[in-house]
């Protein structure tokens, strides 16, 4: 579904933002990017959606040279890979339903379905009741919810999550990730940024470790559509002999 | 319909910065408007002098009507005349009378003895003028010539000056208004960058993020247009009993209600032309 072929982004400066990165995401995998602050993770997310200029290499997206697409089909991709930003990118001068309706309009559905589907996201991310609501009033994990429904409101295929536990405890964060596998489980590609190796360390699913924008480590062929429970991390009791080894194996593409 | 309740939010957030561009627009079409009347009133007046008899000879005393006859076919057969008029003692009387009914110690006075016969000749072209003037002039029975077309030249000279002079101001007025509109647009696009920068990143399209504010110039244009024009309208309205005194025959008031309703309607697509043109290079150049 999401093909990274041999993909470098170099800046004007020379510093290499991701270096000759290969990777292939298929249709319903939940996949954690992980790696610390600056290797590179939001990186592979931006150039997903083409807010980020490829040097080098390839990126395909169902089929699609990403390359190829033009700024007038540009749109269309973005709605088909939501994204929900480490920032989170909500109006703050709008509520919490103003900022949902506002990717509902933009994929222009009308009043009525608008408002239904609106009432649907905000149970799904446990938001019922919070309508009226501005961002600034709610919680990290509540504002992180928004940014979901928000990212989820255009039915897309692909949901990019960059550092969706970052300012969280890890019993928020665990309820984010829980929530993630269940969109997940619907059907919906999710790729998942972290820099909380500790956070995820317990789940089984695919893994894509990127240091210093290179790709040191994917566990693609052994969990591939893995959708375990999650255990917040009061609960872990003995190390999952399952896991991927942690230690980073160069030269994998 | 959702783009324009964006648009009316935009203008509510920065009132001050619409009403600039409203006023700089109802000051330009206002300018339009009474240019576009000054020149189309101008017009009419020459159109109204132009058919009026231009070329007028009044006859000596002896005169009699077999040379008045002989002169009117020497006319006839040298230039094409859009009428010939023989104005006698007694018709002389008569418009006299009617010109200065109001005064009847000028109407004791006068009697048709003391009015001149005359000839009045209009030419279906003006250039035509001077060759009329100079056969009457070489005959004997005419006492004197009166040659309009200098009062005309002067006025086409008036009337083209007025339009170059509307045209160019008329022109300046406009990219001030567009370049207004411009910079008012561009500073609120510039103020939300950051909110069209994640409409962007959440897939809306381009006519999405300038639609509202493509809007917001023609209203603002629109509204201005018809402000200037509202204005331009009513003082004439105001004005007409007094430049009817002054004019006295000629009539080129009042203006018809579809004149003003058609300088309306084209000011209304200048308007949209300027709206949308500003707003596009607005968001065009701060959307970099």
């Amino acid at each position: 579904m999401i093909v990274f072929d041999n993909v470098t982004i170099t800046f004007s400066n020379g510093d290499h933002a991701l270096n000759d990165i290969s990777f292939a995401i298929g249709e319903g995998e939940f996949v954690i990017v992980e790696g610390h602050s600056g290797a590179g993770k939001t990186s592979v997310m931006r150039a997903v959606i083409k807010d980020l200029p490829i040097s080098q290499g390839k990126i395909v997206i169902e089929g699609d040279d990403l390359s190829k697409i033009s700024a007038k089909n540009l749109p269309l991709l973005r709605r088909k890979i939501s994204v929900i930003f480490q920032d989170f990118k909500l109006l703050m001068d709008r509520t919490i339903a103003e900022n949902i309706d506002l990717a509902l309009d933009i994929i222009g559905l009308d009043a009525v379905t608008t408002k239904k589907r609106r009432t649907e996201l905000l149970e799904l991310t446990g938001l019922k009741g919070k309508d009226n609501y501005f961002p600034i009033q709610l919680s990290g994990g509540e504002v992180q919810r928004v940014a979901i429904a928000r990212a989820l409101a255009p039915q897309p295929k692909v949901l990019f999550a960059d550092e969706p536990t970052g300012n969280l405890d890890a019993k928020t964060g665990m309820s984010i990730i829980k929530l993630l596998q269940d969109i997940n489980e619907q059907g919906t590609t999710v790729v998942m940024a972290t820099h909380d190796l500790e956070l995820v360390k317990d789940l089984k699913l695919r893994r894509l470790r990127i240091d210093g924008g290179k790709l040191v480590h994917d566990s693609g062929d052994r969990h591939h559509k893995q959708h375990d429970e999650v255990k917040p991390k009061s609960e872990e009791t003995t190390p999952d002999t399952t896991q991927d080894s942690q230690e980073p194996v160069e030269g994998v593409k | 319909m959702k783009k324009f309740g964006t648009t009316l939010k935009h203008m509510r957030r920065y009132p001050y910065q619409s009403l600039a561009a409203i006023f700089m627009t109802t000051v330009t079409f206002f300018i339009v408007s009474v240019f576009a009347l000054v020149v189309l009133g101008a017009h009419s007046m020459l159109g109204f002098f132009e058919s009026r008899p231009q070329v007028t000879a009044f006859f000596k005393d002896t005169t009699v009507q077999k040379d008045v006859e002989s002169l009117k076919n020497s006319i006839s057969s040298t230039v094409t005349v859009e009428d010939i008029r023989y104005i006698s003692k007694d018709d002389a009387l008569e418009i006299y009378k009617q010109q200065n009914e109001g005064n009847p110690l000028l109407l004791e006075m006068v009697t048709a003895d003391i009015l001149p016969a005359s000839l009045e000749v209009s030419a279906k072209n003006v250039n035509d003028l001077e060759t009329i003037a100079g056969i009457m002039q070489k005959d004997m029975i005419v006492e004197e010539v009166v040659f309009q077309k200098d009062v005309i030249d002067t006025l086409r000279k008036w009337v083209d000056g007025i339009r170059v002079a509307g045209i160019v101001l008329s022109g300046l007025l406009v990219f001030a208004s567009l370049t207004t509109i411009v910079m008012i647009l561009g500073l609120k696009f510039t103020a939300k960058k950051t909110e069209i920068n994640t409409l962007s990143l959440l897939g809306a399209t381009s006519w999405y993020i300038r639609g509202p504010f493509v809007v917001e110039g023609i209203i603002y244009a629109v509204t201005g247009a018809i402000i200037g024009w509202g204005i331009s309208y009513l003082t004439l309205l105001y004005l007409t009993p007094n430049i009817i005194a002054f004019l006295q025959d000629i009539t080129i008031l009042p203006v018809p209600v579809w004149l003003m309703m058609a300088l309306l309607g084209g000011e209304i697509i200048l308007a949209c032309t300027i709206g949308a043109l500003a707003s596009l290079i607005a968001t065009r150049r701060y959307g970099r």
